[in-house]
């Protein structure tokens, strides 16, 4: 909680100093997600840096509770979607012999390792990926302390490599803020 | 640096952390909002409250008893605070059964966390351009429409509270030279909604040390008189 920042002066600013360190930056138009597509973004978004272990790209308007806009681009056998420094845990990982219906379970499984309460896929459905075949998907869920969470995404295979969009966003208000522009960058995908 | 200058040092940060101090910061919308009514009215939300008991290992456990009192005495101070400003207050107590209004405090907690840490933490969002324009959304009109509210105001607040073994090893760690161990705080921030839209128009936080207790009447005062000092009403 928040509220834990005013524990000691130390903790507040290591805090600061680490937001300090993250780095937003605006981004708008064409994207390019390493190097194997691009996006347009209509608006203006704040990217976080890539992360270099995950290979996930962050962006959000409202901030990565309220709105969150997640790629990744060529993922290779083994890759997990998930942080973790614990060696012992149990992670989803992607094989690239997967179907899409395995993919779309594999992208469930991270959502509910990485914290998403109750994470369902609804409403799947072929759409392209730029020129490639690719799967359609809605999300449904919450955070841990119960607000609920919707969601929708798209991804596909290339050369036994994943491609990965998702966005989810609170059910309540933020979700429909931005659904539209999202559609719009889901269907702008075109490979690199 | 002497021995003795740096063992003073963590002591007095712990001693700071034990006094009643507090910290607040206003922000308000940056959205253009009609000025508020004299006699507008004023929902007052069932405050979010959850105030824990801090074990000497550092582990916290939420204490219904003291929740469900620091909650009164929190409503009871903003009511007293404002009932001489002129507008018609109205409790409104969440019911568990309606997930639309559960959801909406869920919400505030989370808009609330988000303004904290983009707009008081250092990290601002480029894509807000520095606008504060964060919204509960129109979602907020249901809990409007019975008692013809046109703002609400939503209040959020966490306590923990000590235990004596913990300010012993704060106070023992702290003389050996190691600092940083907490003795618990409170922490609240409030927002002021426009209903018709749901956005929030006025912002506020406020951190007080161990020193001021909202389960007891005057540490209330203390933390809702610093939270609503601002407020535009």
């Amino acid at each position: 909680m928040i509220f834990f920042i005013r524990k000691s002066l130390l903790t507040v600013l290591l805090l600061v100093a680490m937001s300090g360190c993250v780095g937003l930056m605006p981004v708008k138009g064409p994207l390019d997600v390493d190097g194997a597509y691009r996006i347009t973004l209509g608006e203006t978004w704040s990217a976080y840096p890539r992360d270099s272990r995950t290979k996930l790209r962050n962006l959000t308007i409202d901030g990565e509770a309220l709105n969150s806009l997640t790629f990744a681009a060529s993922l290779e056998d083994g890759h997990t979607l998930i942080r973790t420094y614990d060696r012992q845990r149990l992670l989803p990982v992607y094989r690239s012999d997967m179907s899409q219906t395995e993919v779309v379970e594999f992208i469930r499984d991270s959502l509910s390792v990485g914290g998403m309460a109750d994470a369902t896929i609804t409403s799947l459905r072929p759409e392209p990926f730029g020129a490639l075949e690719g799967v359609r998907f809605d999300v449904k869920g919450a955070t841990q302390r119960g607000l609920n969470m919707s969601g929708t995404g798209k991804a596909a295979i290339e050369d036994g490599k994943l491609h990965l969009i998702i966005y989810t966003a609170p059910t309540e208000y933020y979700f429909g803020l931005h659904e539209y522009e999202v559609n719009e960058i889901l269907a702008s995908i075109e490979l690199l | 640096m002497s021995s003795i200058a740096a063992r003073l040092i963590p002591v007095l940060a712990a001693m700071t952390l034990l006094a009643a101090c507090t910290s607040t910061a206003v922000m308000e919308t940056t959205n253009e909002v009609a000025p508020l009514e004299g006699d507008a009215v004023i929902l007052l939300v069932e405050p979010d409250v959850e105030l824990s008991f801090l074990k000497a290992a550092g582990v916290s456990e939420v204490r219904a008893d003291w929740t469900e009192t620091g909650k009164a005495n929190v409503l009871a101070e903003i009511e007293t605070l404002l009932a001489t400003r002129g507008h018609k207050l109205v409790e409104h107590e969440i019911d568990p059964e309606n997930e639309r209004e559960v959801q909406i405090v869920k919400l505030h907690e989370i808009v609330g966390a988000t303004i904290l840490s983009h707009r008081f933490m250092g990290q601002p969002l480029p894509s807000k351009r520095g606008k504060f324009d964060w919204s509960l959304g129109p979602g907020v009109r249901d809990m409007a429409e019975a008692q013809g509210a046109d703002y609400a105001l939503f209040l959020h607040a966490r306590g923990e509270y000590a235990s004596s073994g913990r300010q012993a090893v704060a106070i023992g760690l702290a003389v050996l030279g190691a600092g940083g161990v907490s003795t618990g705080g409170q922490g609240a921030y409030a927002s002021l909604v426009d209903m018709r839209t749901g956005d929030i128009i006025w912002f506020n936080v406020a951190f007080t040390g161990p020193g001021t207790d909202m389960r007891e009447q005057d540490g209330a005062e203390h933390l809702v008189s610093a939270i609503l000092k601002d407020i535009p009403l």
